[in-house]
């Protein structure tokens, strides 16, 4: 952009011609960038074409000269544009092509770079993060805030929150906070411009929060649909009462010590709207599943129940019961659940696509015969440490067609075998052998093989996989 | 791809050239006059490069139709056209612009991708190469890299 006092014009830089004094810059968080946006003087400044290039530009940030003009008014730009053709090497400077503020360009190429490299060229200069500072390019992530990271620190010693405008431009639809109080909390609300409305989820890590805390957080932050809270121990099961919105579709608490069945009953209460549910927590029993309503039977998709150590069959008859629609279930864990209890599943969660029984060491064959015989959709399925499986379960389950993906970590007794069997992710599960490893072949669906500490998992297995299941991935 | 009749392109410095059109249909009735069509953003040079990249390319499969907005791969880019783009910078840039300009999918894709794999390391790396400006005043460049940091944890 010329400024009038480049050309000529022996008026200073600061008094334009119609006399209109130029204000400072408001502070905007970009420090002292863009004083000159919006202030009436630019429009009144009569167009004058660019001085002719009579060196080379610094750098590929200098705008083409058409885009210093306004309205078309004004004469074209002294561009050699129809001139000698150009010769292969980049001709006279002003015809390159300007990366840096081609827009379009910058547009399609930011597309292949991950979110950590954005993250980086966004830094590069001020065209390339007002470009890179779209929604678009950030869907889906969630920036991680440590509390520390929150406040500058002032040379008078004061604290000051950060300025959250760069997160804002670029429309994060969740946040992730650790280490954070209340009055953290309630100062990212006040300092985000979006907090009330544009943020959707919301997870808290190793936080200090209180009932209070969270009653305000959800109270203020309308537009939290997702709610995680993870590690803190300062909220109480009144705080949840009190706090809990029936616009909250996902709830996860793990590692929240002051959590047991009242927790479920307030959410039960609560959150008529439930699509998933994810609890860790070691003093929930048997009774709390049976408090889901009928609103959540009809909305709750998918639970899991993560290393809750109280809950037996009972509870699973309860989940069965109060959840049928039921498409992913993890018990992942609760290692009081039997063969009965996954019998329960079987029979009544015919919508499951996803099952987790990994860290259940009761489970048996038994448990895969009810699976294979009644899960007909099921797609995933996780038998990570289920120790007593033996070449028997791998039988049925290789009649499940359906399955894509199967992990079967630290299985640790398969023996080796000698033809290349199709097996699915055997990984800790000792009592596989090679043989049983190879009825799995049979799974023309799988995607995805784990075979992490297996014994029977040899390289001519390997190899009879890679031939016989091309399309699947065998991890070893 | 179905062949038509020649057509003539003049480039931005007043060049003609006859194309049997490998590249998409420019917007001209079947009646075809004979005036040549207009391509004043593409220079001539450029063009030449273009029309051999095409021509190598002609008798590929129409490229899919992939999501725009959608994280793409940088790593497959065929050996011909590796060393068709070892090129200059200037050129690169040009060839990006003329690919957008004329709607030529695979040239764009493959143009683009070499330049994102020219763009490596960290930002001043990134603007030295590029010969770009950092026009980020000290205090601007203290907030952009603080609101950039959550990503490196990860």
């Amino acid at each position: 952009m010329s400024s009038p006092g480049v050309d000529g014009d022996p008026k200073p830089p600061c008094l334009p011609r119609n006399g209109l004094l130029k204000l400072p810059g408001q502070p905007n968080g970009l420090g002292a960038a863009s004083i000159t946006k919006g202030t009436p003087a630019a429009k009144n400044r009569p167009c004058q074409p660019p001085p002719p290039p009579t060196l080379p530009p610094p750098s590929l940030a200098s705008p083409l000269p058409r885009a210093a003009l306004a309205g078309g008014l004004c004469p074209p730009p002294g561009l050699p544009l129809g001139g000698p053709a150009s010769a292969p090497v980049p001709g006279p400077p002003v015809e390159r092509p300007p990366l840096a503020t081609d827009e379009k360009i910058l547009n399609g190429l930011f597309w292949y770079f991950s979110a950590c490299e954005k993250c980086v060229l966004a830094q590069v200069c001020k065209a390339w993060r007002r470009v890179l500072y779209q929604p678009k390019f950030w869907a889906g992530l969630t920036p991680v805030l440590h509390a520390k990271e929150l406040y500058n620190v002032l040379p008078s010693g004061e604290k000051e929150f950060v300025n959250l405008q760069g997160f804002a431009a670029r429309g994060f639809e969740g946040f992730c906070l650790v280490g954070v109080s209340d009055l953290d909390i309630c100062e990212f609300i006040d300092n985000y411009a979006l907090s009330k409305k544009g943020v959707k989820a919301m997870s808290l890590k190793r936080s200090t929060i209180t009932d209070a805390g969270l009653e305000v957080m959800l109270e203020q932050m309308q537009g939290v649909v997702r709610l995680e809270l993870s590690g803190c121990n300062d909220f109480t099961e009144a705080g949840l009462w009190s706090s809990l919105s029936a616009r909250i579709t996902s709830l996860s608490v793990s590692d929240c010590i002051n959590v047991a069945d009242d927790a479920i009953a307030a959410i039960s209460q609560l959150l008529p709207n439930l699509a998933e549910l994810s609890l860790q927590a070691y003093h929930v029993t048997d009774t709390a599943l049976a408090y889901f309503t009928a609103r959540q039977g009809h909305s709750t998709h998918t639970l899991r129940l993560l290393s809750c150590w109280e809950i037996t069959n009972h509870g699973v008859v309860n989940v069965v019961h109060s959840l049928p629609n039921l498409t992913a279930l993890s018990l992942s864990g609760c290692s009081k659940v039997t063969d009965d209890g996954v019998e329960l599943v079987a029979e009544n969660l015919r919508k499951l696509r996803s099952l987790d029984l990994s860290w259940c060491p009761r489970i048996t064959d038994m448990a895969l015969e009810y699976v294979a015989c009644d899960l007909h959709r099921l797609e995933e399925l996780v038998l990570d440490r289920c120790v007593r499986i033996t070449d028997t379960g791998l039988s049925y389950l290789s009649t499940m067609s359906s399955l894509r993906s199967l992990y079967l970590r630290w299985c640790c007794q398969v023996p080796a075998f000698p033809t290349p069997p199709r097996l699915p992710p055997a990984a800790g599960c000792p009592l596989l052998t090679t043989t049983g490893l190879s009825g799995l072949v049979q799974l023309q669906e799988l995607e995805e093989l784990e075979l992490t500490n297996c014994p029977g998992a040899t390289p001519e297995l390997f190899k009879y996989f890679s031939q016989h299941l091309p399309r699947c991935l065998v991890i070893e | 791809m179905q062949t038509m009749p020649s057509i003539k392109l003049q480039c931005s410095n007043g060049e003609i050239f006859g194309v049997d059109t490998m590249l998409e249909d420019l917007g001209m009735d079947d009646e075809g006059d004979n005036d040549p069509v207009p391509l004043p953003n593409v220079k001539a040079a450029i063009f030449k490069k273009v029309i051999q990249w095409c021509t190598h390319h002609k008798h590929d499969p129409p490229p899919p139709t992939d999501d725009e907005n959608k994280e793409k791969w940088t790593d497959d880019i065929p050996v011909w056209d590796q060393e068709f783009l070892k090129v200059d910078q200037g050129i690169l840039f040009e060839l990006i612009l003329a690919a957008n300009y004329l709607d030529i999918k695979g040239l764009l894709d493959v143009t683009c991708k070499t330049v994102v794999n020219m763009i490596k390391g960290k930002s001043e790396e990134i603007c030295k190469s590029f010969n770009i400006k950092i026009d980020f005043t000290e205090e601007e460049e203290v907030q952009v890299c603080k609101e950039n940091q959550w990503c490196e944890e990860k």
